[in-house]
């Protein structure tokens, strides 16, 4: 398991946050477009992504939002325009076609199409990929048995394709994309036609070749929320722009915190993942005070784990615990913190600062009404987003 | 079990659906046949226009300058030969004549005379390599003799018998044996007579005096190893102007180009060649383009993988080879038995040792290699960035 899906040792973890050292995908300003002159249509808009070795990022977004494009820049299946990408070390921008070919040898493509050869067997299908990387007979026949094996194929691999169901075929694929132990994984919805427990398979398979000794970077297209649980961060585009870029199990958490929050219901969860993706995660210890009454906040906070107490005036007030939030954004709603709140155990909070929650607010206008509706209509409340503590 | 080194991509491809493999190598078969008869045809032909030179028994020839096919014979005085005959490399010399214009044969069933060609020896001299001829040479130099081609057409002639009687160019003539030689586009049937009863028949190739016999080609024995360019030019410079020298190999060429080359004849078959490749490739084009269609998604893939557009091409090309194969092997086995009753039926000298086998071998390979490499366009011009679509 990567160090990004545990945070209990940090005291502070951004949700947004930029890619580790051993960096094997960087973009920068990475536009595209198809077509020119009057029916030229811009699909990419400078794009910045930081993805590093060993990384399971997840890319979503809706239809037409660029993410096959961009997929496709970074398997070097188009050539790029506007920007720079690098890839395994690889300037995508300067690569020549020979060299592009040379570059996907060390990625693993998986398509929604399983595209296999009907004319050929299961390990014959896989063997054409271990062609590229030719070794001993043994060597390559040892290893396609062993990615078979791994994907459930075992009993099945000298079926051709027609005697095989569409999730075995499509698990084929994959153990073609994977037999050659790729650098990197690019994936299309790999477990869209695959059962539960086929998809449970091969998301196994992705991420132990992420956590083991190759240290497979695999970046996938997909909708699949089961893909989350697996992934290490998602990126999200909207309009040809990447929107979020988050760290998935965290943002995960978070989100299902401020959907607790009663100014947040009903909110889309691209807008929730967008307010999770400018948070922060930070660890308080018992007896810690969080926000002290009467002082300027610049901060507020969402309990995701834990008890806190919270004072008026030394008195005790309520406890507050997981789904519940308190702080002040003084500098919008000029107003003092409310109440003093001190942690009872070891509590875990989400926070957004007040500049990340101007941009929250920014960015959506329906999110923005409704602080202000709410802030309007009713006096500051507790386990009210925003709300004096 | 486990693959070998070398996945036979192009072979599962090209054999998978048997039915449409039947249909495939049936189509090249035809073409492969169509190519195997028009060459068969054309060197039937050929070969049928030099069975009386390929038969005569020296090394150099003497003919008129103005004779550019024996199929329409120009004659030279026999003095020429006489002259010849000073040099000391020439050990004997045999004038040979041919009528083909002027020698009508009766049918003995219905009495219709039809031409034939009629080809003059001195019986002594042992000049025609046909072992009938030689066995009945004392008959033939009887009175009113001749011998007469048994696969001269028989629709033409009756079936020529010995001891047959009949009338040629008005002139009773018996037949005292026959022997087979075959005919050719030019004649229906041969006879073959001593010179003293030709000139019966024909007085005006007799001439006044033996010196003014109009020979068609004479025939020169020489000493074995004699310089036969140097000798035939020493000839050629020593004779006077109206008569060329040339081997006997030379003379053969020179009747064969002329038929090949100068007559329309040839250049027909050649064209029928040539329709027999283009049918090929087209035939070809359609099964290869067709195949490439159905497994574009594959190659794709394989694009994609980081195959080269050259590896790519290499599998479409080894298919083709193998359609070349499977087609000619049976185009050969349906060409000879088409060969065999085509030979039956006309008497045409076909048979695959005069056919260039390995030439017609060559043209099917080269057809769907051709066939192979325009089909894989549309395989090297498949963009695999469409697969993420």
């Amino acid at each position: 398991m990567t160090d990004t899906g545990t945070f209990s040792t940090l005291t502070s973890v951004a949700v947004m946050q930029p890619a580790r050292a051993d960096v094997v995908i960087r973009a920068a300003d990475v536009n595209y477009a198809y077509g020119s002159g009057e029916t030229r249509t811009q699909v990419l808009f400078d794009n910045d992504l930081e993805i590093s070795r060993g990384e399971v990022v997840i890319m979503t977004g809706p239809s037409g939002s660029g993410k096959s494009t961009l997929l496709t820049l970074i398997g070097a299946l188009r050539r790029m325009q506007e920007g720079s990408l690098e890839v395994l070390g690889h300037d995508l921008a300067r690569a020549t076609e020979r060299e592009q070919v040379e570059l996907r040898k060390n990625i693993g493509f998986i398509f929604q199409q399983h595209n296999l050869f009907s004319s050929l067997t299961a390990i014959e299908n896989v063997r054409m990929a271990t062609a590229l990387r030719r070794d001993s007979v043994q060597e390559m026949n040892n290893r396609c048995v062993e990615i078979l094996g791994k994907l459930g194929l075992g009993e099945r691999m000298n079926h051709l394709p027609a005697e095989l169901s569409g999730g075995q075929k499509q698990r084929v694929a994959i153990a073609r994309a994977l037999v050659n132990q790729p650098a990197l994984v690019l994936a299309d919805e790999p477990t869209a036609s695959l059962d539960a427990e086929g998809s449970q398979t091969v998301l196994e398979v992705l991420r132990n070749m992420a956590d083991g000794p190759t240290r497979t970077t695999v970046l996938l297209v997909t909708h699949d929320q089961r893909v989350i649980d697996h992934a290490d961060r998602i990126v999200s585009l909207v309009g040809g722009r990447i929107v979020t870029n988050s760290l998935t199990r965290i943002a995960v958490r978070i989100c299902r915190a401020l959907v607790q929050l009663e100014i947040l219901k009903g909110l889309s969860e691209s807008t929730l993942s967008r307010i999770a993706s400018y948070m922060t995660v930070e660890i308080r210890q018992p007896g810690e005070t969080i926000v002290r009454e009467g002082e300027e906040g610049d901060r507020v906070y969402v309990v995701g784990s834990g008890i806190a107490d919270a004072y008026v005036g030394g008195n005790f007030d309520e406890e507050l615990c997981f789904g519940e939030s308190f702080g002040m954004i003084s500098a919008y709603f000029k107003r003092p913190i409310r109440r003093t709140v001190i942690a009872r155990t070891t509590m875990e909070l989400y926070v957004l600062s007040k500049d990340d929650f101007l941009k929250a607010l920014a960015a959506d206008t329906s999110f923005e009404n409704r602080i202000r509706t709410a802030l309007m209509a009713n006096p500051p409340q507790p386990g009210v987003f925003a709300s004096g503590a | 079990m486990l693959p070998r080194l070398i996945i036979p991509l192009a072979w599962r491809n090209l054999t998978e659906n048997k039915r449409r493999l039947l249909a495939s190598v049936a189509g090249t078969a035809f073409a492969v046949t169509l190519m195997f008869m028009e060459n068969g045809f054309r060197h039937a032909m050929l070969d049928s226009m030099v069975n009386v030179i390929e038969r005569l028994d020296g090394q150099i020839v003497i003919i008129s300058r103005t004779l550019y096919s024996l199929a329409d014979p120009y004659h030279f005085p026999y003095r020429r030969m006489v002259q010849a005959r000073e040099f000391p490399e020439v050990t004997g010399i045999s004038p040979v004549y041919v009528e083909t214009q002027s020698g009508y044969w009766r049918d003995v069933r219905d009495g219709s005379l039809d031409r034939i060609c009629v080809v003059g020896i001195r019986p002594e001299d042992d000049v025609l390599n046909i072992d009938e001829v030689k066995e009945q040479r004392a008959a033939l130099d009887r009175p009113d003799t001749a011998m007469a081609d048994a696969l001269s057409r028989s629709a033409s002639f009756g079936e020529f018998a010995a001891g047959q009687v009949s009338e040629l160019s008005g002139h009773t003539i018996k037949l005292v044996a026959t022997f087979k030689l075959g005919i050719n586009s030019q004649s229906n049937g041969n006879l073959i007579m001593s010179d003293r009863n030709l000139f019966r028949v024909f007085p005006d190739l007799a001439g006044r005096t033996e010196g003014d016999s109009a020979v068609t080609v004479g025939l020169l024995r020489v000493r074995p190893g004699t310089d036969l360019i140097a000798l035939r030019a020493r000839l050629q410079s020593a004779l006077p102007a109206d008569v060329r020298v040339l081997t006997l190999e030379e003379f053969m060429a020179k009747e064969r180009d002329f038929w090949d080359k100068v007559a329309p004849v040839g250049t027909v078959f050649y064209i029928g060649v040539v329709m027999g490749f283009i049918v090929g490739c087209v035939i070809c084009y359609q099964v290869l383009f067709s195949d490439i269609s159905d497994r574009i998604g594959e190659f794709a893939t394989l694009k994609a993988m980081g195959y080269s557009n050259l590896r790519l091409l290499r599998v479409v090309v080894m298919q083709g080879i193998y359609l070349a194969l499977l087609g000619y092997l049976a185009g050969l086995a349906v060409s000879l038995l088409l060969f065999r009753w085509v030979h039956e039926a006309t008497g045409l000298p076909l048979d695959l040792s005069r056919n260039n086998p390995l030439a017609i071998l060559g043209l099917s390979v080269i057809m769907c290699v051709l066939s192979g490499a325009y089909a894989a366009r549309k395989l090297l011009s498949v963009d695999p960035a469409q697969l993420f679509a």
